[in-house]
């Protein structure tokens, strides 16, 4: 598969964060669960989140992907949250009665970064470096 | 299944109706999935479809095309713009699906897939039709403005 192609699997404090974007392949969906996976075993992540804020469509084989991901997840003692889904997706996967049994859900990256335990503390010295 | 007779006022259409062409597509392989999305979606742009509806068309017509390409060896599908709703026509002359019956009332699931494809696509259509045998399978989704 092309690098160009591949989803990046962000390591933020010890949580793995991948952000979805835009019309994702079937071959990059399971090149995603591939490297997702081997991602939480070699950093030893404890919180996985699935930002799905930048897709605009999302069909059955998509959900079954991820919802396999999170389970797969979960037997690694992983747990999943999604978040970002928009209202249009939203509506359609539930007509359909796709599912995500073990994964949890929230409204945005902060709730998901939450619901995993990331505690956010904004300093008021924050500087830019250009400005020291 | 067999297809229900068209309304009479489908079949007088007004000028806004053929605004937008329609679109054939043909299928043989995996990245032909993610043209038939973007297909769909540039067809409820040009109508100026709301977001639920144009999600609605799209993910029909992704799911049509995966099972084409995954079970019939690739197909044929066309999506057209009448005046009172989008109509997506898949068919293929593949060997026919032979569990349909079991995948139309939810009780289908294979190791590759929740088996959401075909019933989701029902879901998700306001008219949905299927004519299978061994010759091949047509399936007409229609999904209302």
């Amino acid at each position: 598969m092309h690098e160009e192609l591949r989803i990046p699997v962000i390591c933020l404090w010890q949580r793995l964060v991948v952000p979805l974007q835009g019309d994702i392949t079937d071959e990059m969906a399971e090149a995603l669960a591939d490297d997702v996976l081997r991602k939480l075993r070699d950093t030893a992540a404890s919180g996985l989140v699935i930002d799905l804020t930048g897709m605009w469509t999302m069909d059955s084989h998509l959900c079954n992907v991820i919802a396999g991901l999170a389970l797969a997840a979960r037997l690694m003692g992983t747990p999943t949250v999604l978040c970002g889904m928009s209202a249009p997706i939203a509506m359609t996967l539930q007509t359909m009665g796709a599912q995500f049994p073990v994964a949890q859900t929230a409204l945005t990256l902060e709730d998901a970064l939450e619901r995993l335990g990331v505690v956010a503390a904004i300093g008021d010295d924050f500087r830019m470096n250009s400005e020291e | 299944m067999l297809a229900r007779p068209l309304p009479l006022d489908r079949l007088s259409s007004t000028p806004a109706a053929r605004a937008t062409a329609p679109v054939a597509l043909a299928f043989t392989a995996e990245p032909d999935i993610a043209r038939a999305r973007r297909a769909a979606r540039e067809l409820c742009e040009a109508e100026g479809l709301e977001a639920v509806t144009l999600q609605r068309v799209v993910t029909i017509a992704s799911e049509l095309a995966r099972n084409m390409v995954r079970y019939a060896g690739g197909g044929h599908m066309s999506i057209t713009a009448e005046p009172r709703s989008i109509v997506i026509v898949a068919r293929d002359t593949g060997p026919g699906i032979r569990e349909l019956d079991a995948i139309l009332a939810g009780r289908f699931r294979s190791r590759t897939s929740n088996g959401l494809g075909l019933l989701g696509s029902k879901r998700l259509s306001d008219s949905f039709t299927v004519q299978t045998g061994a010759g091949g399978t047509c399936v007409t989704a229609e999904v209302h403005r």
